[in-house]
């Protein structure tokens, strides 16, 4: 493979031939149909044509499977060429090597996106905007619906009848087979949201991390209007510090 | 599960960050010794304390929520015990009491005893009328009004006029619950 090269690109030859497993993995992630072993994968015809087409066929944890060939050249560095992820290094956490969302927002009490950051994301549908304000409107609605819902507590408001952050029984994830989504509300209003692989386990206390890394760098810093979008820097690079440790 | 929220501010007291007790107070002075320079009105220097510590409690009480990890307060006399038990200890040092609930429970009266603010403090004659303490007003009422309460601070009793201790009267005007910010048609 290397020889073909032309002789200007001995170095890059040199380095190709450094990286193990880059040159046999690219043939085979790039076609869909192709498995070594033959095993016709059951998912495949039903796979959502809006997804590019990426390395990792499996979306379930590697390890339960018997996948043995097909984990030896999913090796993690063709799928994260194609999302960028502009924190994370490819391949180091196993979260981040699969078709999993791995993003967080933070919104305000009157509904105002303060961060969104999206450490991988396979699927846009909608435009940022939209995106947000469905995000802030799917929780408000399903926390309202949760409180309603909640058969301990003895006084219920009607369905509609708008609610003070905190009261009522704290909602905080939902799970579906291809992510978790966790979620937080303080007592003054700011939501905070983190979208992970679905096998995580329980965020609540992560978020409240998050919610005090959002204090320390982003509150107090005097130059940070309350209620504007989130730019300090020290913070997001804090945070996707802190995120790359829990995925 | 998350920890029990304290019902008293001595842990956390210990927990926080703390400054020096007279790097503060006389820090506070200088502002207030400036504003008078600047503003020369008592009642400008009172109004514009009260908005310096709005501003300072809209963020107030988030650092407040996240390092105390209380719940949602049922109604106005526990948000009242919890700042007077946690708030103050919190970020003050001192404790404060709480008396003088009217009927409806919607007014009450938090006393303190002492305040780390006036240490070293005289009022001249010029500023007979001045608020010393008046931040704390406007923490007390930016910090309530982002958990959707709003309220009316005013001081009963100031030390420095020559009572006895200083009193500031919470009153809960509404509680302001939130509204789906989009319009529906949006």
């Amino acid at each position: 493979m290397s020889d073909g090269r032309a002789g200007s690109n001995s170095g890059l030859t040199k380095l190709s031939l450094a990286v193990p497993g880059r040159n046999t993995a690219r043939p085979l992630t790039r076609n869909s149909s192709h498995h070594p072993s033959g095993w016709k994968d059951p998912i495949k015809k039903y796979r959502n044509p809006l997804l590019p087409p990426s390395g990792s066929r499996d979306r379930e944890e590697g390890g339960e499977r018997a996948h043995g060939p097909a984990m030896q050249f999913f090796g993690g560095s063709s799928v994260a060429e194609i999302a960028p992820s502009p924190a994370a290094p490819p391949g180091t956490a196993t979260g981040l090597a699969r078709n999993n969302g791995n993003m967080l927002y933070i919104f305000n009490r009157s509904g105002v996106c303060l961060l969104y950051r999206e450490w991988h994301r396979p699927l846009h549908t909608l435009d940022a905007q939209q995106d947000q304000k469905l995000m802030f409107g799917l929780l408000f609605s399903l926390r309202s619906f949760t409180v309603k819902m909640d058969p301990t507590s003895v006084d219920k408001g009607n369905l509609g009848v708008p609610l003070l952050p905190g009261q009522g029984c704290s909602f905080h994830s939902f799970r579906t087979n291809t992510y978790k989504l966790s979620f937080m509300e303080c007592p003054s209003g700011i939501k905070i949201i983190l979208v992970t692989h679905p096998k995580t386990g329980d965020m609540r206390e992560p978020l409240r991390y998050i919610y005090n890394i959002y204090v320390e760098y982003v509150i107090k810093n005097p130059l940070y209007v309350p209620g504007s979008p989130i730019k300090c820097e020290l913070f997001v690079t804090n945070l996707d510090q802190y995120v790359k440790t829990l995925v | 599960m998350a920890p029990l929220a304290p019902k008293t501010g001595d842990p956390l007291f210990a927990n926080v960050e703390r400054v020096n007790a007279e790097l503060f107070t006389l820090t506070y002075g200088a502002i207030v010794r400036q504003l008078l320079a600047d503003l020369e009105e008592v009642e400008e220097v009172n109004k514009q304390l009260d908005l310096m510590g709005y501003n300072i409690g809209v963020r107030l009480i988030d650092e407040f929520l996240a390092k105390s990890n209380v719940s949602r307060c049922v109604d106005f006399k526990e948000t009242a015990d919890i700042i007077a038990k946690v708030g103050f200890k919190m970020f003050l040092g001192v404790t404060a009491t709480v008396t003088n609930w009217n009927a409806e429970g919607t007014t009450c009266s938090l006393v303190l005893e002492d305040n780390p603010l006036v240490d070293f403090v005289e009022l001249p004659d010029t500023c007979q009328g001045l608020h010393y303490c008046n931040i704390l007003s406007g923490v007390l009422r930016g910090a309530l009004e982002m958990v959707s309460m709003k309220t009316e601070i005013t001081w009963v009793r100031d030390m420095l006029h020559g009572d006895d201790a200083y009193e500031l009267q919470a009153k809960l005007v509404k509680q302001v619950p939130e509204e789906y910010p989009y319009k529906d048609d949006d």
